[in-house]
Formats: C-alpha cells, sequence, structure tokens
C-alpha cells in the first residue's frame, strides 16, 4: 500500500511536469481535489462555458436522435441477447490491454493480475473473447479503468465541465486521458488498421447505447434540466469509478434533518 | 475457576461495547429488507390499474422515506432564503415529483432477487446499507442506503445508485433550475413535469 502510494505520487509529479510543459493546467497540480469542495462544488456549477456546452449538448443530442439511438434500438430489436452478450464480450476483452495499464498506473496489482489473466484465459479459450470462460470459471468479473481515472487517483481534480462534440460529457482531466487511452491501446497500432479501429469505436458506441436507452429515457422524462441532470450524473458516474464502485461514508455530505436549523 | 470469571467478564465487556452498535445494525439492515421486500412486492405483484400502483408507490415512499429532509437537502442554500409558503408549496409538490420519478424508474425493473450486503455506520444517526439487485444476463445493480435513525424510528434519506446519489442529482439539478428561474420558477416545472409523468393529480 505505501509502495503504491508512493509510485503513485511519483508518477503524479512526472505527469503533471509533462502536461504543465504542454501547456495543459489541472487542478491536480496545483491542490487536492479537497479543495475544490465547497458550495460551488456541491451544487455541480464549475462550468464556465455552460453556454458553449449546452449548443454542443444540443447538437450531440440531435446526432444521437439522428443516428445513435436508432441504431441501438434497431441492434437491440434484431440482435438476439446472447448475441449481443457475445459482441461485449469481444469488446470488453480487447480493452484489457488499456485497463491493465491503468490498474498498474494505479499501483493496483490485484486488479491487474485479475484483468491480465482474464484476457489471456478469454482471448485462448473463449475464441478471442467472444465467451467469457474466465467468469464461468470463477474469476473476478471484468472491470474498467482508464487514464482519466488514473489522473484521478493520483489526485487530479477533474477541472470545469466540458460537453465534447460527438464525445459527450467531459473534463480537461478525461479528454486527456481519451488521448492518452487512443495511443496507449496497442490496437491502435497493431492488430486493427485505422478503418477496423473506428468501426471498433463505432460498436462500442451502438452497444453502450443500447444498454442505457431506457435509463436515459426515463432520465430525459423526469428531468427539469436534461443538460444539469446529465453533468451531475457524468460527474458522479466519474466519481464512483475513480473510488472502484466503492461508497465511503467519510466523505458522505453531513444532512441536516427537516426540522432543524 | 479463575479462567472462567475472566472470560466471563470479558464476555459482559464485549456484550457491553459491541450491543449498543449491533443493535443499531441490526435495524438498519431490518429496516432496509423490509423495504426492499415491499418494493419487489409492489413490482411483482399484478398492478390493478396505473393509479393503484402510483398510490401503492407513494405510500412506500412517505411511509419509508423522509421526504421532508430530503426535499429541504435538495434544495440547498435556497431552503434558507426561501419564505415559508414556498417551502411548504415545494416539499408538497416534491413528494409528486419524486413519486413521479420512481414510477418511471421501477418500470424499468428486471430484477429478480435483492440482498442487503453490509452495514457501515456514517455518523451518530446515519447508517449506510448496501444492497445488491441481482438480475439477469447483467451484472449486480449497487443499491445503497443511508438510513437515518430518528429516536428508533427509520427513514432513507438518500439513495445511491451504483455510487450516483439521487439526492445530490436532483440538488444539482434543481441548483441550475433556481439560478435561471428561481424556486417560483423550480416549483411550476417540478409541478408540470409530475402532471406529465403521472396524469392529473
Amino acid at each position: 500500500m505505501v509502495a503504491s502510494v508512493a509510485f503513485g505520487e511519483r508518477t503524479r509529479l512526472v505527469v503533471c511536469a509533462g502536461l504543465l510543459a504542454l501547456g495543459v493546467s489541472l487542478a491536480g497540480c496545483a491542490s487536492a481535489p479537497a479543495a475544490e469542495e465547497g458550495e460551488a462544488a456541491a451544487l455541480g456549477q464549475n462550468d464556465p462555458l455552460e453556454p458553449i456546452n449546452r449548443g454542443i449538448f444540443a447538437f450531440n443530442r440531435t446526432l444521437d436522435g439522428v443516428i445513435l439511438k436508432p441504431a441501438a434500438q434497431i441492434y437491440r430489436g434484431v440482435v438476439p441477447s446472447e448475441a449481443r452478450t457475445g459482441v461485449r464480450n469481444i469488446l470488453v476483452n480487447w480493452t484489457s490491454p488499456v485497463v491493465a495499464l491503468n490498474d498498474i498506473l494505479q499501483g493496483n496489482m490485484d486488479r491487474a493480475t485479475v484483468t491480465v489473466g482474464r484476457f489471456f484465459l478469454n482471448t485462448g479459450f473463449g475464441f478471442l473473447g467472444l465467451i467469457d470462460v474466465a467468469t464461468a470459471w470463477g474469476a473476478e468479473p471484468a472491470h474498467d479503468e482508464d487514464f482519466g481515472q488514473t489522473l484521478g487517483a493520483w489526485g487530479f481534480g477533474e477541472g470545469p465541465y466540458l460537453m465534447l462534440p460527438v464525445f459527450g460529457p467531459s473534463n480537461p482531466r478525461d479528454a486527456v486521458g481519451l488521448v492518452v487511452d487512443h495511443f496507449t491501446d496497442p490496437l491502435t497500432y497493431v492488430i486493427l488498421n485505422a478503418d477496423e479501429n473506428l468501426a471498433r469505436r463505432g460498436v462500442t458506441a451502438v452497444d453502450t447505447r443500447s444498454r442505457y436507452l431506457g435509463q436515459l429515457d426515463g432520465l430525459e422524462k423526469s428531468s427539469i434540466d436534461y443538460y444539469a441532470a446529465r453533468r451531475s450524473l457524468y460527474r458522479q458516474r466519474r466519481d464512483a469509478e475513480i473510488r472502484n464502485g466503492e461508497v465511503e461514508p467519510e466523505y458522505l455530505p453531513s444532512i441536516e434533518s427537516f426540522d432543524e436549523d | 475457576m479463575g479462567l472462567e470469571v475472566g472470560r466471563r467478564a470479558l464476555l459482559v465487556m464485549v456484550a457491553a461495547v459491541a450491543l449498543p452498535r449491533a443493535a443499531r445494525a441490526e435495524g438498519a439492515s431490518a429496516f432496509v429488507q423490509t423495504l426492499g421486500d415491499e418494493a419487489l412486492d409492489l413490482l411483482m405483484r399484478p398492478p390493478g390499474s396505473e393509479k393503484d400502483r402510483v398510490e401503492r408507490l407513494r405510500s412506500i415512499l412517505t411511509g419509508r422515506f423522509d421526504l421532508k429532509t430530503i426535499g429541504r437537502a435538495v434544495l440547498g442554500p435556497s431552503w434558507k432564503s426561501a419564505d415559508e409558503t414556498q417551502r411548504e408549496a415545494y416539499l408538497t409538490i416534491f413528494e409528486d415529483y419524486v413519486v413521479a420519478t420512481y414510477s418511471l424508474l421501477v418500470k424499468d425493473y428486471s430484477g429478480e432477487t435483492f440482498e442487503v450486503l453490509k452495514e457501515t455506520p456514517i455518523d451518530e444517526r446515519d447508517s449506510l446499507v448496501a444492497t445488491q439487485i441481482v438480475r439477469r444476463n447483467k451484472a449486480p445493480l449497487r443499491v445503497d442506503y443511508r438510513v437515518r435513525n430518528k429516536d428508533g424510528a427509520y427513514h432513507v434519506i438518500d439513495v445511491m445508485v451504483e455510487g450516483i446519489s439521487m439526492l445530490t442529482s436532483q440538488r444539482q439539478e434543481f441548483a441550475a433550475v433556481i439560478q435561471r428561474d428561481g424556486v417560483d420558477g423550480l416549483i411550476s416545472q417540478l409541478r408540470a413535469r409530475a402532471v406529465d409523468i403521472l396524469g392529473d393529480l
């Protein structure tokens, strides 16, 4: 644990120096995420580009309504559930190199071992990942990691909210993460050519969207400000992912009862 | 003999230290188990009518959740600046809005079993009860309940699905609306949305 913290801290300093040299300023270089807390953060309003972000969000929603959502609906309507599970297994299996790299960068050797072990089992015995034999044989289920989460685990704050065209909700930390993930993914260089990589991203997008059809429709229907709802959801989801899904009671805010002053 | 006395003394000491916490732990977990069973019953039993289903959902939510405390927390700093009339109107419509929101959530339900995993104290009156919903062909869904014990009565004050807090989500969404349209604007938009989902109230 001590070793992993020290490892994380040193790597973080190196990355800070590198990012600062590139002119990227991230909250984590200057201060711990705790410094961001306060009323504005509690209300989720760190969004200086909000008018632009809302414009891009409207554009993305149009794009989603015309392309991604119909594709996801057709995919779910036409392709049987077993086949979709197979597609999903392959996609998850082939994110393993990036996941394992980030497990290691976060000093999480146990999780890295799980990721690498699963990858070899499923690639070797599960038809390149089509069948998740690792889970069937009792391995821990797959988990997700990316470089944005690694930066978060190293103490970088998320910074202001950013709505990226096509890619959707983000922030400076996760946008850097997206780029790093692309270049640290061996599939970017070997195995797949540029068109095949693009197809893989496309299938990933359709698969992901197909699994959130119901939830996003529900959220859209119940929200009074869909943009703000998605913003809150994105930030909380990323925080939860950085904590690897654990809710930490000591970080929960205190809540005054209705009849207290 | 001496050993026996020593062991008994030790047991009494352990019991004295452990009992209050264990008793509280059991209370909050048992409360969430009951809540979960009620919710499953609601989902499994064929609804007489849509109106009937919504009314049963409402009775679970008003009985098991402290909606006034949640409503106040969701309003954030605006609670302090709101006047008595606004607070009352807001809390009335907040209940309808929460019922409407949950009625959409449970529509999407595909769970089969529900189990309480563990319980952790948050502070002297709140505990976090972790549960999971095991679903067919999907990873289990983690749901954490923040439960407040007030004079021995338990109420849910927050629900966290996969680490995403319902209370935080609503507070952050409402803050954006309040900033633009004020508390009165928030109230009228909540009313419009609740009517939209539930039909005429």
